[in-house]
């Protein structure tokens, strides 16, 4: 009869990434395909069994053998037929002990998901694909819920996801095989697969918002694995994930009742998770030993500034400032120039601020929209010239990409607007 | 009081294959129909296979359930209810039928 034992939360997705990655460790990335379906077909058998008649003592366990057995039955099928069709020798590897053998029992079960990662993190893999494939097979998206997450289609979602497929297939790689080198050759390709990932959830205001939290807290827990098992990848790997739980302790407070986007300056920090930006603070200490500074170190320092300060007006912009002059350093880009320009218009003057915006090449501005125009129009707004913050409010929201982003300039303009009549 | 058996027709057709995640929704539901009816539910039953063979009246044995049917059982359940009306309540709150699947809702003859 049924019972009160429940699973936690995305147990059937993290169960298959394993399962996924544990089978294909043991029968080549050649049989990815058959992974996939047994392992499909013991989540199907699983929720017919318990819907009815309860959860059993130890679900992953009774999900591991189910699909070990179902593995075992379909290479026996697949070799029947052979024999059928030929007189050929099966290939030995797929005999029946040997296939026993090399299946692991759930015990043995360790690192295998975030090897999977790595495997997906192949240098001739481009990381939109890995991306895609890992949350296909690592963590257990549909096609679909992979489409809606990255915010494309389905056909190019599939299209990611086969790319990367075909890609290891030619390059025959195997799990098993990768090794400490290969590990650590790929350390930094993983870092950023999982960075960018955490952003794909979080940058966004579009779409699904349960299903792009679900994208960082992915990003999050394959950044713990990374600490967890690879302690050569400690240092960036710390910070990075130190990073994202800084920003995900921000979740909540970002969003409004009513859907809005509510900005750093008006959040309620009360609201954020305190307890998340404490585990960040042990990540901080832990990936300040030895001397690499990477990316990560950098930007979880920026964002500790902002979790630091009690109030939006006690932000200690000189600190901000100095990091991103670092950051401009070891990572430059069109929008750390942005934020540098931001930090400056509160640390120095708005018009340092104004200064630096506008030495942002045309070409920048471009990729920069609408962000560029919004802070642009900002430092306007503080400076007392109204006029040229609604024309720069209203180039941003002729490209803003999602009706939330319309809504705030929509916002900010008609507040500008109120406070001049008032004045 | 009296008993009823729920019958779980499914489509023959296989519905598109649900994500994990939709999977644990899907067996969620079950939990909460258990916990809303409780001791009404007198057998959580189980699941029916998708094979099968049919007997015919002449001897004669066919492979798989009924074929020509759109709908084959997938499974029961047991409830306890006082009439079909109050049998027809608890099978609306089953997962099968919040999933869009039929169920054949009969009554047992209680010669047993």
């Amino acid at each position: 009869m049924n019972d009160s034992r429940t699973l936690v939360e995305h147990f059937f997705r993290h169960e298959y990434g394993r399962l996924v990655a544990v089978l294909t460790r043991s029968l080549g990335i050649r049989n990815l395909p058959l992974v996939e379906d047994v392992v499909q077909t013991a989540l199907s058998k699983a929720i017919q069994g318990w819907g009815q008649n309860g959860i059993p003592d130890n679900p992953a366990a009774w999900l591991h053998r189910t699909a070990r057995n179902l593995a075992i039955d379909a290479l026996r099928r697949i070799q029947t037929e052979r024999r059928l069709l030929s007189s050929e020798c099966v290939e030995p590897s797929t005999s029946n002990d040997v296939l026993n053998a090399t299946l692991q029992s759930y015990e043995e079960v360790g690192d295998e998901p975030l090897r999977f990662f790595f495997l997906c993190c192949h240098p001739s893999i481009p990381t939109e694909s890995s991306i895609a494939f890992a949350l296909k097979t690592v963590s257990g998206f549909s096609i679909d819920e992979v489409a809606s997450a990255l915010l494309i289609s389905t056909a190019s979602a599939e299209k990611r996801i086969s790319r990367a497929k075909e890609k290891l297939r030619e390059l025959g790689t195997e799990l098993a095989e990768l090794d400490t080198k290969a590990i650590v050759s790929r350390i930094e390709a993983v870092q950023l697969a999982l960075y960018l990932l955490f952003n794909e959830g979080y940058a966004s205001s579009n779409g699904d918002s349960s299903l792009r939290n679900d994208l960082c807290n992915e990003a999050i827990r394959l950044a713990r694995m990374l600490v967890e098992v690879i302690p050569c990848s400690k240092s960036a790997s710390c910070a990075l994930l130190a990073l994202m739980l800084m920003h995900s302790a921000r979740f909540e407070a970002r969003v409004g009742r009513d859907g809005t986007i509510v900005l750093l300056e008006d959040q309620n920090r009360a609201q954020w998770n305190w307890s998340l930006i404490r585990e960040a603070m042990l990540w901080m200490a832990k990936s300040a030993s030895g001397d690499e500074l990477s990316r990560y170190h950098v930007e979880a320092a920026i964002a500790w500034e902002h979790c630091r300060a009690a109030s939006f007006d006690e932000v200690d912009w000189k600190a901000i400032t100095d990091r991103y002059r670092i950051l401009a350093e070891i990572q430059p880009s069109p929008m750390v120039q942005l934020n540098l320009a931001i930090a400056v218009s509160y640390a120095s003057s708005s018009e340092d601020g104004l200064n630096l915006l506008t030495q942002i090449s045309a070409k920048d501005r471009v990729r920069l929209r609408p962000w560029w125009d919004c802070a642009i129009a900002e430092i306007f707004h503080r400076l007392g010239r109204t006029q040229d913050a609604i024309a720069h409010w209203q180039d941003a929201i002729a490209l803003a990409t999602n009706f939330r982003q319309r809504e705030l300039i929509g916002n900010r303009i008609s507040n500008a607007k109120t406070t001049t009549l008032l004045e | 009081m009296a008993k009823f058996m729920l019958l779980y027709r499914d489509a023959a057709e296989p519905r598109t294959q649900p994500s994990p995640e939709e999977m644990q929704a899907f067996l969620a539901m079950w939990g909460d129909w258990f916990q809303q009816f409780g001791t009404k539910i007198l057998d959580g039953g189980d699941a029916l296979l998708p094979t099968g063979r049919v007997l015919g009246p002449g001897g004669e044995v066919a492979n798989g359930p009924y074929v020509e049917a759109k709908e084959v059982i997938g499974g029961y359940s047991v409830v306890d209810a006082e009439h079909y009306e109050e049998a027809v309540e608890i099978a609306k709150a089953c997962p099968i039928a919040k999933i869009g699947g039929a169920i054949e809702i009969r009554e047992f003859a209680g010669y047993n």
